[in-house]
């Protein structure tokens, strides 16, 4: 879930999750520039790094694009919290997880519930 | 440098003990394959516990020797096991050297005790960076091990007070549904935390259950408590911290490190197979479901790197595999399989014990030489494996010269002889009113043979052989019970390729240190001896061999012309040197001078006694090489000046009438210094002693020295 939001990424993101609402690039910019004295350019660069992160999209409507948070503050904070955790990864080991370290992708369930269901038929 | 040996004994056992534990475990991967789809997963998890126990429990590879004596020893003679192998080595290099033989054990023991003091001396002494850095390297398997806990402990406690923050109260059905499947069991805390991925089991007196913050079915949450409390049942947790401590002590050995993974992988198999062995198909497809849900719920992000993708993914797939499969196995399959499992373990175990005699000797030169030094004389020896018998034996022998060794030879035959020295005499059955025969044709010769074939307790005699005359055959006339009790056999140390050296090639050379690697290790010199048989072809049993001393630096450049001295032996700052001195009437054999440790005769050997070195004035006190034995005073060793002792000026303010006064240099063990001892002895009454320094001023000793006695005159102080 950690998706390594940096800090100036972060407030972007902030901006949305205190809106609650999605921003078009020309808001988030006025309300950036004013506040951080940020370059125009700035902004963009770092909307569009958060769109290609998959943390933030763009609304499917007609006009300028509008973007919303995907993730929640809870969610990103958890996520932080998350990662601290993993780095005490040797005392992680000392609990018995029920599935280890979890670094399996959707397609690799999909692949893995086929052969559960099937029986092993598929390779 | 042999580091085997300069390793510590904690060190040596941890080594062997990774060795035995890896040999093992190695054969456990071999025969993974194999074994894999064929037995009990519950099998297949537990024999890693024999790997565990080899990698804790310390093999008794240090073996103690036990002391070993027929006769009661003489009380208050013995008192500590000092080795004879040791003494008689000695006695052999003293009647080569034409030194003064001691002759009571008592005196010997004094003789050998100043000996090993001062080599410690010089030990203590050279504690300079490149000893410190040597030692400290070959400490680190031990630092690491320190590491290794602190990091293990730091990292499990701040991940359980990071977690327990976000710990929440199961909901009381939850609770419910766990207190039905713990049964009569005690039941273990339950709660929901956001931070956990996946459901655990957390730890070892007063273990939790942690879940995800996410919903579950009443049959997945059924699964997912089952599964852990069947982890808490087996105390898989305690196996895993085992799995710590055994990581820790073997840091540095890779092997161990998959041992612990796979021990972590076949924990799950392990439990699938003992929660689904109570389930129905319907069950035990909901359990499959179940493990994929909580994966899938346990996603990673996208930037992770493929590898691990398919290592998490491989092990998934064995585990749906081996639930969809779920073998039953009969009784017999499973004792079968137990026996096979018990019959590799043994067989690995016996390699491993292979492994653990073979490691020594692996590394080269150890077992050579693991033989006691005598500041180790009372402390556990490596055994040198039976190998060396021989070659012990063999290096012996060749210091012997006569062919009484032939007879003892005959009587001892089928023994495994490991020591056989020639000597001079009995010095204790004298005391015993035992009457030895003397001239040239009797011989003593002590012999040490193992009590069995390659043991390590050695049996030990003095034989007493005489002949008629020197074209008879020698035979056996008395054989006594060795007095001191034999707990190791030194040997010296071969000494090969010795190179530029064309004087010495026809010499059999040998370290006369016991660990002289220690010595050129540090760039100093080691001492050698050479022996050269002077007739050559010479019958057995009429060899005349002559002993060369000398120094020896680590490149076997000899710095010091053999056949120079007649003996060289370590003391403080450098080496005490004997030679041939001729005062113009008389040759004194045993004179002594003082080279320093380069090499450099300081003082020449013409005095009875070199003692007390002052580094720092660069003077030596001596003692006068004649009959006489008058002390002289300090030597300036720059100047060669010597300040006389005022040995009369002390009489005559003491007191004393000539008759009964002497003085003779006294060392002060416990002070470390060595200053004259004045004393008067009537003959009658107790001895009176008063100490002075070299310079005159009179000495008054720190410690009580009430145990010098008061009847026993020390007026020969050459101690």
């Amino acid at each position: 879930m950690n998706k390594n939001i940096t800090g100036a990424e972060l407030e972007i993101m902030q901006i949305l999750w205190r809106e609650e609402r999605a921003l078009t690039l020309a808001e988030l910019r006025d309300e950036l520039t004013r506040s951080k004295l940020w370059n125009k350019s700035t902004v963009q660069t770092l909307v569009l790094r958060l769109r290609d992160k998959g943390v933030i999209a763009p609304l499917d409507k007609y006009g300028p694009a509008e973007y919303e948070a995907l993730v929640t503050e809870d969610e990103y904070l958890l996520a932080e919290e998350r990662a601290v955790l993993e780095k005490f990864g040797s005392g992680k080991r000392l609990a018995i997880a029920m599935v280890r370290n979890g670094h399996l992708s959707d397609s690799d369930i999909d692949e893995l519930r086929s052969f559960f269901t099937t029986g092993g038929e598929t390779k | 440098m042999n580091w085997w040996e300069q390793l510590s004994e904690l060190t040596r056992t941890l080594v062997i003990m990774s060795l035995t534990g890896s040999v093992i475990a190695a054969v456990f991967f071999l025969l993974k394959p194999l074994l894999r789809n064929r037995l009990p997963k519950a099998l297949l998890y537990y024999r890693w516990l024999l790997v565990i126990a080899a990698l804790l429990v310390p093999v008794p590879a240090i073996v103690t020797l036990p002391v070993h004596s027929d006769l009661p020893t003489i009380s208050g003679v013995l008192q500590d096991n000092l080795i004879s192998g040791y003494e008689y080595e000695h006695r052999q290099l003293l009647t080569e050297t034409g030194l003064t033989i001691p002759d009571t054990a008592e005196e010997f023991k004094q003789f050998e005790y100043e000996e090993i003091s001062q080599i410690i001396n010089v030990q203590q002494k050279t504690n300079n960076i490149k000893f410190f850095l040597n030692w400290l390297v070959l400490q680190v398997p031990l630092y690491g091990i320190l590491i290794q806990v602190i990091n293990f402990l730091f990292n499990y406690f701040r991940f359980k007070g990071k977690l327990k923050t976000r710990n929440t109260a199961a909901s009381s059905y939850e609770q419910a549904a766990l207190a039905e499947l713990s049964g009569e069991r005690r039941i273990p805390g339950l709660f929901r935390n956001p931070l956990a991925g996946t459901p655990m089991l957390i730890g070892v007196f007063r273990p939790v259950i942690i879940l995800p913050d996410k919903e579950y079915t009443e049959e997945q949450l059924r699964s997912v408590l089952l599964h852990e409390l069947t982890h808490l049942r087996r105390k898989d947790v305690l196996i895993k911290w085992l799995m710590v401590l055994v990581c820790s002590l073997h840091w540095f050995n890779p092997v161990v490190w998959l041992v612990r993974r796979e021990i972590d992988r076949a924990a799950e198999l392990s439990c699938d197979e003992a929660v689904i062995r109570s389930l129905d198909d319907r069950g035990k497809r909901t359990y499959g479901e179940t493990l994929l849900y909580v994966a899938a719920d346990f996603k990673a992000p996208r930037a992770v790197l493929s590898a691990t993708m398919c290592e998490e993914k491989r092990q998934l797939k064995e585990r749906l595999g081996a639930i969809m499969k779920n073998k039953r196995y009969t009784k017999l399959a499973v004792i079968l399989s137990a026996i096979l499992v018990i019959a590799v373990a043994a067989a690995a175990c016996a390699l491993g014990a292979v492994s653990n005699e073979s490691a020594p000797p692996l590394i080269p030169g150890s077992a050579a030489t693991a033989v006691a030094s005598p500041a180790a004389a009372a402390t556990p020896v490596t055994p040198a494996s039976s190998g060396d018998v021989l070659a012990d034996y063999e290096i012996s022998k060749s210091i012997l010269t006569g062919g009484a060794v032939k007879a003892v030879e005959a009587s001892l035959a089928g023994k495994e002889i490991a020591y056989m020295a020639q000597v001079r005499s009995f010095s204790l059955l004298g005391e015993k009113n035992v009457t030895l025969p003397s001239g040239e044709n009797a011989a003593y010769v002590f012999a040490a043979y193992r009590t069995a074939p390659g043991a390590n307790t050695y049996e030990a005699y003095d034989f007493v052989l005489e002949r008629a005359d020197n074209e008879s055959d020698w035979e056996i006339t008395a054989q006594y019970p060795a007095e001191y009790p034999v707990t190791a056999i030194s040997k010296l140390e071969p000494l090969p390729e010795l190179t530029g050296v064309a004087a010495l090639e026809e010499y059999t050379v040998r370290y006369q240190d016991k660990h002289p690697e220690d010595y050129l290790a540090r760039d100093e010199y080691a001492i050698f001896r050479a022996m050269h048989q002077e007739n050559p072809g010479a019958k057995e049993g009429y060899e005349y061999f002559t002993f060369y001393f000398g120094l020896i630096d680590k490149d076997k450049n000899i710095i010091f012309t053999p056949g120079k001295f007649n003996g060289i032996i370590r003391c403080e700052n450098g080496f005490i040197i004997y030679g041939n001195y001729f005062n113009g009437l008389y040759e004194y054999p045993s004179a002594m001078g003082l080279m320093d440790k380069d090499g450099n005769v300081l003082v020449e050997p013409r005095y009875h006694l070199v003692t007390g070195w002052d580094a720092e004035a660069n003077t030596v006190y001596v003692w006068n090489s004649d009959e006489t034995e008058e002390i002289l005073g300090t030597l300036n060793i720059a100047t060669g000046e010597i300040t006389p002792f005022p040995q009369e000026k002390i009489r005559e303010e003491l007191g004393i009438p000539k008759s009964e006064f002497s003085a003779s240099p006294h060392t002060l063990e416990l002070e470390g210094k060595t200053v004259v001892a004045a004393t008067r002895n009537a003959g009658d009454g107790p001895t009176e002693i008063h100490f002075y320094e070299w310079d005159g001023t009179p000495y008054t000793p720190k410690y009580d020295l009430d145990w010098l006695g008061t009847n026993e005159p020390i007026a020969n102080g050459e101690s």
